[in-house]
């Protein structure tokens, strides 16, 4: 599948455009040749945006009260633990019109917001269920694969004995090297590897 | 497994080939790829330019013609740069000459390529298809940028086909502003954006110069004569309603008095502006002409456009009203002298021009502009600017040393530019939120030079709140709020201590209603309130408070509901529904409503609820004052208390009960206004301590037609307890402009409400002023002027700003809704004429007015 329109190198302007897809949603793109480009074009057109990196503590009036400032938000769905309902650190905000969400993307990306700097990226459209955590404990899965204590994002997520294990592997050094499963459908996990996405004119 | 560790944690990984999986670009592309980025960043590191021409100018040559792709990627890339970063604009002139010198085609290409821009921007100028991106910055704009670059190009160029652009678009200009008696737009726009780049004809020092100076004489005589410069004073486009701290500039005025002291003294002030390239301009063997002449469009067809309202372009927009200087670092603020280049000379006007530009055209990067905007200096000749980020106490020690070093801070210019069009009225061209981003970002990237940067705007604005505009106060407090939210809410607050203290028992003082609201502002932006409480010093503890009306009336609110009954106070709680505390008399019966609104909407009928409240009346009715209000308060109160864990909690609740609550509503037989009043105040006495959330409530209702907008007009308006919230609270006024703003876009548009507000905001003026009693001009004391009142005095003072502020608001209403105002002209002026006896207010609504009408 070609995603060349996603991909083209273009010299219109003078520097980077910052309301363009993630690295993240064109890979999930690539990797879904099916409707793969359609979910990337409807995601350009769409008014949603997805909010992550959130506190779990930041409250949806307090989303309003930044996100407003890009236009009228239409609804705020918060993204909960799918086994506790609480906020699990991110959410989809529609907005009134597609601007507005591509404005939001532009400004807000990367300000902080209680003291967090917030990422946003494009979404195809909100449905039924994706306001949930994917990760096994309920939560974001990244927040599963980190080793470090974060106050405003649940401490440490995991258990002490599912970190080390129970096996007598003692040591975080080789926790490391455990391969950790990685599901396609995670919503939230930001993609290490480097590739080369560049368009190849004529093909 | 130990040799794996290693090797992760060495970046050995990293320093191995990369082979790509997929296969490799074409050469051409691989080229362009790492050519382009060079060109856009040329002249960022002095010491690479003379490198940088050398080897691109190489490559291009070699290159340049064999494909297509190369071609177009290469003008695309110029054309870019030119639009988005003018101040890079005598580099890619310098590179197309040296290009010129090597190849000529080269430079006849690029030279055609933009004069092709020129017409085809011309082109849509007057095309009723337009179609405009938020980085489009507008046809006219863009063609000043490209008859700046073609100047440039002034060595390389016949001088009379140069002269000859000038001259058709001035002349241009001169023929749309004779057209019409009036101000025009457009004929404004181009004549500024013309004028402004005529010294741009001389930036390289060339065998045409002489030529050229004979010419341009000419074309100034010319224009001096033709262009007719029409009076423009609008009192509703002004920032400050009074005394305002400067006198602004206005650019169509001042703008040939800038050029010709520009060119005076054999261009001295040129030579101190612009970088000297000329020791790398190589020989013009071949000078070239245009093609063919420029083709303007008639003015039949250009004549619709030339008000420029069409919203073709951020900053062609600009000048739809009057272009005035917009100031933050007055001169004479931090010593004897000015610390940005005043817009009366030529360079100031230019870097506001080219700022602007810079901001409005790549608004698609913020991270690029606010890098942009603080290097800006490296792009002019050195000396302009004080070194980067020095501290205004240095400064003032270097000025006193030597008066005759420059005293001009890059910071201070770029902010100001900033600052300029996020309060620009009566629009902004971008949403708020990239001006307040960007101004986080410019922070964020070096926090000890901008930080004190900021923090002298924001004393110069709240010096100035008494006079700054009511719109303006509003975006200076957002402004403020979101700045500290990234930074820690850390402010100087003893600065402001002096102020509190005089003023705390006031309830209009400008600056006490800041206060407030920038506490209440960021109590909403933090989930932890302790950061801002940690902030402030012990005199602002008390604004810690975010209660829309003080507890005494809170109490009086519920007691209302009743007789006979004594309430427990300690029973109102914050975020609690009060009614279903164990010491109320009948809270089983409350919870009971609680459970039916939990109940899915296909498992309950709408007689259990009524059964509950018949039971009520029966039992309890005796200590309720009036059953119809009570029942709309609980009820209300009760989808507010279930739905109080979210908006979007509330949302859900609301509208699964919103035809349960319709059918009860409609069997309480009362006026629905009063109805309508009810059902706004449980809102906000719930909400008591969060009015935002309440305002927001009160929308959701609004969508689901609970409730009409202007039942919530007329609560925010409608004096509590004493205070009129439209005039003090945040959340009030926010709430007033988004309701108007839903109603100024709706396509079945009614422009009732707007004559509403502004009668009863007419009405709150007079009423003031019978209470002062008199029938001069309410003249308030200057508050940066040590104000002092006494007891006696301070109520009279208040009522002095309570006037000041609803004048205000009703100057930002007429501005902001004109559009909606004009069709009420005759209407409004004949209720003002009718329902004010207040002559100055009389005749200051008039004039606002008439204004409105003509905006």
């Amino acid at each position: 599948m070609s995603l060349a329109e996603f991909e083209e190198i273009k010299y219109d302007h003078s520097c980077e455009r910052l309301d363009k897809p993630s690295r993240y949603l064109v890979r999930k793109a690539r990797r879904d040749p099916d409707s793969g480009l359609q979910q990337l074009r409807k995601s350009m057109k769409s008014c949603t945006v997805y909010v992550g990196n959130l506190s779990f503590y930041t409250s949806e009036e307090q989303i309003y009260e930044l996100f407003s400032k890009c236009g009228t938000i239409k609804k705020i769905i918060m993204g909960l633990d799918r086994f506790k309902f609480t906020p699990c650190g991110f959410c989809f905000i529609l907005f009134d019109k597609m601007e507005e969400a591509l404005n939001s993307i532009k400004y807000l990306s990367d300000t902080k917001l209680d003291d967090r700097h917030i990422t946003i990226d494009l979404d195809p459209g909100f449905e039924e269920g994706r306001q949930f955590g994917r990760g096994k404990n309920g939560g974001q899965v990244s927040d599963e694969m980190k080793f470090e204590f974060d106050a405003s994002r649940g401490g440490f997520y995991t258990p002490l004995e599912n970190r080390i294990g129970t096996n007598a592997n003692f040591g975080a050094r080789r926790l490391k090297n455990v391969p950790v499963q990685q599901e396609e459908e995670y919503e939230d996990e930001q993609e290490q590897e480097e590739e080369e996405d560049a368009y190849i004119p004529g093909q | 497994m130990i040799l794996a560790d290693y090797e992760e944690e060495s970046g050995y990984r990293e320093a191995r080939p990369h082979f790509s999986k997929r296969q490799r670009l074409p050469p051409v592309v691989m080229l362009c790829k790492d050519m382009m980025p060079d060109i856009r960043t040329m002249g960022e590191s002095a010491k690479a330019f003379p490198e940088d021409i050398k080897f691109l100018s190489e490559a291009i040559v070699h290159e340049f013609g064999n494909e297509e792709y190369f071609n177009n990627a290469l003008l695309k890339t110029f054309r870019a740069v030119v639009l988005e970063q003018p101040h890079k604009q005598p580099g890619i002139a310098l590179l197309t000459m040296v290009l010129n010198s090597a190849k000529p085609e080269i430079g006849k290409s690029v030279l055609n390529y933009f004069f092709d821009q020129v017409q085809a921007l011309l082109n849509s100028s007057h095309d009723s298809e337009y179609e405009t991106k938020s980085h489009d910055t507008g046809p006219w704009d863009k063609i000043k940028l490209i008859l700046r670059f073609i100047s440039i190009l002034s060595p390389m160029v016949i001088p009379d086909d140069l002269i000859e652009l000038y001259r058709r678009l001035l002349q241009f200009a001169i023929d749309i502003n004779n057209s019409t008696e009036k101000r025009s737009p457009l004929s404004e726009a181009i004549y500024t954006n013309t004028l402004l780049n005529i010294p741009y004809l001389f930036y390289f020092n060339s065998d045409n110069r002489a030529s050229l100076k004979t010419l341009v004489e000419d074309v100034l005589i010319f224009v001096e004569n033709d262009y007719k410069i029409k009076d423009s004073d609008i009192e509703l486009l002004k920032a400050y309603n009074k005394n305002s701290p400067y006198e602004p500039v206005h650019w169509v005025t001042a703008v040939l008095p800038n050029v010709k002291d520009a060119l005076a003294n054999e261009m001295q002030q040129l030579s101190s502006v612009f970088l000297n390239y000329d020791s790398l301009l190589t020989q013009q063997t071949t000078i070239h002409s245009f093609n063919e002449p420029l083709n303007l469009p008639t003015l039949e067809q250009i004549l619709p456009f030339s008000g420029l309202d069409k919203g073709f372009g951020s900053v062609d927009s600009l000048w739809k009203t009057p272009r005035y200087s917009f100031e933050v670092y007055l001169p004479n603020s931090v010593g004897p002298f000015a610390t940005v280049i005043p817009t009366t000379t030529y360079t100031g006007m230019l870097f506001q021009d080219i700022l602007l530009d810079i901001i409005e055209s790549m608004e698609f990067n913020r991270l690029e502009v606010a890098r942009q905007l603080v290097t800006i200096d490296l792009f002019f000749a050195p000396g302009i600017f004080t070194e980067p980020g020095l501290p205004v106490a240095q400064l003032l020690e270097q000025f006193e040393e030597n008066h005759s070093g420059t005293t001009f801070k890059i910071e201070d210019l770029a902010v100001g530019a900033i600052l300029q069009l996020t309060f620009k009225l009566p629009t902004v061209s971008q949403s708020f939120a990239y001006f307040y981003s960007l101004l986080v970002e410019i922070c964020k990237n070096s926090p000890k030079a901008i930080a004190p940067v900021f923090g002298r705007a924001f004393r110069f604005f709240y010096n100035n709140l008494d006079k700054l505009d009511f719109e303006l106060k509003a975006r200076f407090l957002d402004w403020f709020s979101i700045q500290m939210g990234n930074f820690n809410f850390s402010w100087k607050w003893n600065e402001w201590e002096t102020d509190s203290v005089q003023w705390c028992r006031t309830t209009y003082n400008p600056r006490v209603i800041f206060i407030k609201n920038l506490i209440r502002k960021e109590l909403r932006l933090t989930s932890n309130s302790a950061d801002v409480e940690e902030s402030v010093t012990d005199e602002f503890q008390k604004y810690m408070d975010p209660s829309f009306i003080k507890r005494e009336d809170l109490i009086h609110y519920y007691s209302s509901l009743f007789k006979n009954f004594q309430l427990d106070e300690d029973d109102l709680r914050n975020n609690e529904l009060y009614f279903r505390s164990p010491s109320f008399p009948f809270y089983e019966s409350v919870i009971n409503i609680l459970d039916f609104f939990h109940k899915q909407p296909d498992t309950r009928s709408i007689a259990e609820l009524e059964n509950i409240l018949k039971d009520v009346a029966d039992v309890h009715g005796s200590i309720i004052e009036d059953f119809n209000r009570f029942t709309v308060t609980l009820l209300i109160q009760a989808i507010v208390f279930c739905g109080s864990r979210s908006l979007s909690h509330a949302n859900k609740y609301i509208d699964d009960s919103r035809e349960e609550l319709k059918a009860i509503l409609a069997q309480i037989e009362v006026s629905p206004e009063v109805k309508d009043q009810w059902i706004c105040e449980a809102v906000i006495r719930y909400w008591n301590k969060n009015s935002q959330n309440g305002y927001l409530i009160l929308d959701s209702l609004r969508y689901n037609g609970l409730v009409s907008s202007g039942a919530v007009l007329n609560f925010s308006l409608t004096e509590q307890y004493g205070v009129n919230m439209s005039l003090v609270d945040s959340t009030s006024i926010e709430s007033i402009f988004r309701i108007l703003n839903e109603l100024a876009i709706a396509t079945d548009k009614n422009v009732e409400p707007f004559e509403y507000v502004f009668n009863r905001l007419v009405g709150a003026a007079n009423d003031v002023v019978s209470q002062l009693n008199t029938s001069d001009a309410i003249v308030v004391p200057d508050l940066d002027q040590e104000v002092q009142a006494t007891d006696e005095e301070l109520p009279l003072l208040d009522l002095a700003w309570k006037y000041e502020s609803i004048m205000g608001f009703l100057k930002s209403i007429l501005r902001k809704y004109s559009d909606e105002f004009s069709v009420l002209t005759e209407k409004t002026i004949t209720n003002v004429s009718q329902g004010v006896t207040h002559e100055p207010t009389k005749q200051q609504l008039n004039r606002w007015i008439l204004e409105a009408a003509e905006l």
